[in-house]
């Protein structure tokens, strides 16, 4: 009964901090990294605090509108070569938050890693390249796009998460999308380059997702 | 183990040590380029095929067919795709057949790659997960061919790495073998210097050992100096150089006591009018004179191997050659060089006169001095140069000629008529130390079995000694051979036989071949024949005592002053020549000379031993200046 009490202590005393239970997250290298970067404290403060209520909200459907709703509102569109001076640079949920400017990319991987650690299976969540139309349904402009898709279960139609728009909509309702390919870190081999034993560099070549997810982890992110 | 195996090791174990790291590191680094490279083309070829399908609303039969035709090429061990939920809905998968590589090898290095996975969509619908796996035998025998090449490669350097490291050894062990040889050498009391090596470390050892060994060596020359004065003193008249009267009677009585020596000649000389001159010309020119008398004598003295020369008092020199040489010829000899010497001091006077005779063996000191001295008086009543005769005995035989000698010896040697006769050398405490065993002939059938100093003047003149004493060593070994109990026997050499390259082969090869009865041989040379042929004997010594024969010195002292260059020979004895024994008893300077000499000879490790002692008082005498032996008529056979 004690050891009960205890526990629960613990947990509203680490959710009134702001500290997260999940031992994946190291906020203190995270909070350094972002200050290297440049970034305003207050973005840091207000991504935690974004983190700490999407993992109290009790469904699926509500994290990620919350989610969703925080970086469309908090980052700023912008072309990698603006931002980055590149022309595709995927930037990791820390640069983007220090930034505070992204393209589609930059918006689906801080999404997906805020979910991550908010509590969403990763087998639930798919980053997409897809083919966005622009300009309505007549519209003949076409642009590669990138968003993020929730599937509740393997066989149903998936939510799509996307910085053009800010409501969160069934796939059948984004007409203006054709989904080309979809993986996440599940699906994509890491490498050597991402588990302990590093290589020496013989290869030389990265996927940009395996770039991403090593530098994600020097990050913080685990 | 010896420095020189810890320092080959080393250099294998090191050089093993090196290669083995290189290889272990290269193979390593192989294996784990190509487990990514493999895990690489997984992904990719996993992550094409499901872009490829996701294009064109897949159905079963459209992966079946692709999945199918990516699998035949052959380089597959794996190709699944399985529904959303996990169902495999097609599986290819290639039968195990070895990987074309030794299973061990396998197994020790096993190339592991990450599957890859990528999914198929059909639009937003999730169709399935592609699982790939690249057939790894390609990899296996990339690396298998790559670790043959590198052991067949290190191999090779392996090899040179160890020839070199042989060459440094060898180069190293030359010259810490010659500084061991030397350090050796100086535990046996041979004070030997080397060239120094041009390895540093071993040039200062062996520069500190020559150093040792140069003020040994000198200390060493010093002390045999001053020895050298002291013998003089003793021995020798101190105008002339010559022997003085003691040492001379001393010589006289030893070899007729000696049972080897042949008898031989005496010749008394005197110098006419000595008083007369001394007044008419003063001291010094009549000290001159007799100088000049004295080289004279001296010159004739080296003139006949044995002879030995002394000024007895004022006018009167004496001069005894050993053996049957003919003594008219040089007797006039002499008489004709005093003349013509002292031609200028004289005037018409008569310069010297000379008496002279042959005495055999075995007669009294006295007679013969008696004798020869009446003969000289004969010859002074003259009143003119002359010389006189004493006759001891009728000349029975004719004179023989050399080439009867030569018959005779080589008839001797044939028939086997030789023998080995025994004397007895004790220590002073009376223990047998070895027996000396002079070799007799027999030259005719009528069975008169001659002494060694009867037959081997000769047979120096006619270069027989090399065979005389080859049949001698090779009766010794037999003898040694019979007589388990027997400590030791000393063979004569003639110092011309070490002169005769056949004599050593012959010599060293009858010591090989009886290695047990060598062991107790003893080997001595006259001291005469050693200052002779003093390289050819410095050549052998070395082998002879390999052989493990003990070898020494006889007949030891006249020349003392060279014993410097023997110091270093490693020699095991000296036999001291009897005419510094006889009548020690009595004498302080000899007894000085003596002691200095055995100090000196035990300082360089050999063994002391006195020749020709008659009485238990110079026995004592000889233990009183530290002799080891003894040996003459006073050592009794101990049975």
């Amino acid at each position: 009964m004690a050891a009960h009490l205890r526990r629960l202590v613990t947990l509203a005393l680490a959710l009134c901090l702001g500290i997260t239970i999940a031992p994946a997250l190291d906020l203190e290298r995270l909070l350094a990294t972002f200050q290297a970067l440049g970034g305003a404290p207050g973005n840091f403060r207000d991504w935690q605090k974004l983190l700490g209520d999407a993992r109290g909200l009790p469904t699926a459907t509500d994290k990620l509108r919350r989610v969703n709703e925080f970086f469309n509102r908090r980052i700023q569109f912008a072309d990698d070569m603006e931002v980055w001076g590149q022309s595709d640079y995927w930037a990791t949920p820390m640069e983007t938050l220090a930034k505070g400017k992204g393209d589609c990319e930059d918006f689906t991987i801080a999404k997906y890693y805020t979910l991550l650690d908010a509590g969403i299976p990763n087998e639930q969540l798919r980053l997409v390249y897809v083919k966005a139309r622009i300009g309505g349904p007549s519209s003949g402009i076409m642009q590669a796009h990138m968003v993020l898709a929730y599937y509740p279960a393997p066989d149903v139609e998936p939510l799509v998460l996307d910085n053009l728009i800010t409501d969160i909509r069934p796939a059948s309702r984004r007409p203006d999308l054709t989904p080309v390919f979809s993986f996440n870190s599940e699906a994509i081999w890491q490498g050597a380059s991402g588990s302990a034993q590093q290589s020496t560099g013989g290869i030389g070549r990265l996927s940009r997702w395996q770039d991403l997810v090593q530098r994600a982890r020097r990050e913080g992110f685990d | 183990m010896s420095m020189y195996r810890q320092l080959w090791l080393a250099i294998i174990a090191s050089t093993l040590l090196a290669l083995l790291g290189s290889l272990l590191a290269a193979t390593l680094s192989a294996r784990s380029y190509l487990s990514e490279q493999l895990s690489m083309k997984n992904a990719d070829n996993a992550a094409a095929l499901a872009l490829s399908l996701s294009q064109k609303s897949p159905d079963a039969a459209a992966i079946e067919l692709a999945v199918s035709a990516l699998f035949d090429s052959g380089h597959y061990e794996l190709i699944r795709v399985t529904d959303p939920f996990g169902k495999t809905l097609i599986e290819r998968r290639a039968a195990p057949n070895g990987n074309g590589v030794p299973t061990w090898f396998s197994n020790a290095l096993p190339i592991v790659a990450q599957p890859g996975l990528a999914r198929i969509t059909d639009g937003w619908k999730q169709v399935g997960t592609i699982e790939l796996v690249s057939h790894s035998r390609f990899a296996y025998s990339a690396l298998w061919n790559s670790v043959i090449e590198l052991v067949g490669a290190l191999g090779v350097a392996g090899v040179v790495g160890g020839l070199l490291g042989s060459l440094v050894l060898g180069r190293l062990r030359k010259p810490l073998n010659a500084v061991i040889d030397q350090a050796r050498a100086i535990t046996e009391r041979r004070f030997v210097t080397i060239d120094e090596p041009k390895v540093p470390e071993l040039r200062q050892l062996a520069g500190a050992m020559n150093a040792t060994v140069g003020r040994l060596k000198s200390m060493f020359d010093d002390q045999a100096a001053r020895l050298e004065e002291v013998r003089k003193e003793a021995n020798c008249d101190p105008l002339t150089g010559l022997a003085n009267r003691n040492h001379f009677f001393a010589h006289l009585r030893a070899s007729l006591v000696d049972p080897e020596s042949p008898g031989g000649s005496l010749l008394l000389i005197r110098v006419a009018n000595l008083g007369d001159i001394n007044r008419r010309l003063g001291r010094e020119p009549t000290d001159d004179l007799l100088k000049r008398v004295g080289s004279i004598v001296q010159a004739f003295a080296a003139g006949s191997p044995g002879s030995l020369g002394a000024r007895l008092n004022g006018a009167d020199y004496a001069f005894v050659i050993p053996g049957d040489k003919p003594v008219r010829p040089i007797a006039e000899g002499l008489l004709a060089a005093l003349v013509r010497e002292g031609a200028s001091f004289v005037g018409n006077e008569p310069t010297a006169y000379i008496g002279y005779g042959r005495y055999p063996h075995g007669l009294d000191a006295s007679t013969v001095l008696a004798q020869v001295d009446a003969a000289l008086a004969d010859a002074e009543a003259r009143a003119a140069n002359g010389v006189a005769e004493a006759r001891f005995v009728a000349d029975d035989e004719a004179p023989k000629s050399g080439d009867d000698w030569t018959r005779m010896i080589r008839n001797a040697l044939e028939k086997r008529w030789v023998r080995l006769v025994s004397f007895p050398v004790a220590t002073l405490a009376g223990q047998t130390m070895h027996r000396e065993c002079p070799l007799r002939l027999m030259l005719d059938e009528h069975g008169e079995w001659l002494p060694a100093g009867r037959f081997l003047p000769m047979a120096e003149r006619l270069r027989l000694t090399p065979q005389i004493d080859l049949a001698a060593v090779s009766l010794g070994l037999d003898q040694l051979a019979q007589d388990a109990s027997l400590p030791g026997l000393a063979i004569n050499l003639s110092g011309s036989s070490l002169q005769d390259e056949g004599f050593r082969t012959g010599l060293l090869d009858l010591l090989r071949q009886r290695p047990r009865a060598a062991a107790r041989l003893w080997l001595e040379v006259a001291e005469a024949g050693v200052m002779n042929h003093i390289d050819a004997f410095r050549g052998i010594v070395g082998d002879i005592k390999r052989a493990g024969c003990r070898i020494g010195i006889e007949h030891f002292g006249h020349h003392f002053s060279q014993i410097g260059l023997i110091h270093d020979l490693g020699l095991d004895y000296l036999k001291v020549d009897a005419s510094f024994i006889r009548g020690l008893d009595d004498d302080d300077s000899n007894r000085t000379f003596l002691q200095g000499l055995s100090i000196i000879a035990h300082g360089i490790g050999l063994t002391v031993i006195a020749e020709g002692v008659v009485s238990e008082k110079e026995l004592q005498a000889l233990a009183d200046v530290g002799f080891d032996g003894a040996t003459g008529p006073a050592i009794k056979e101990v049975l």
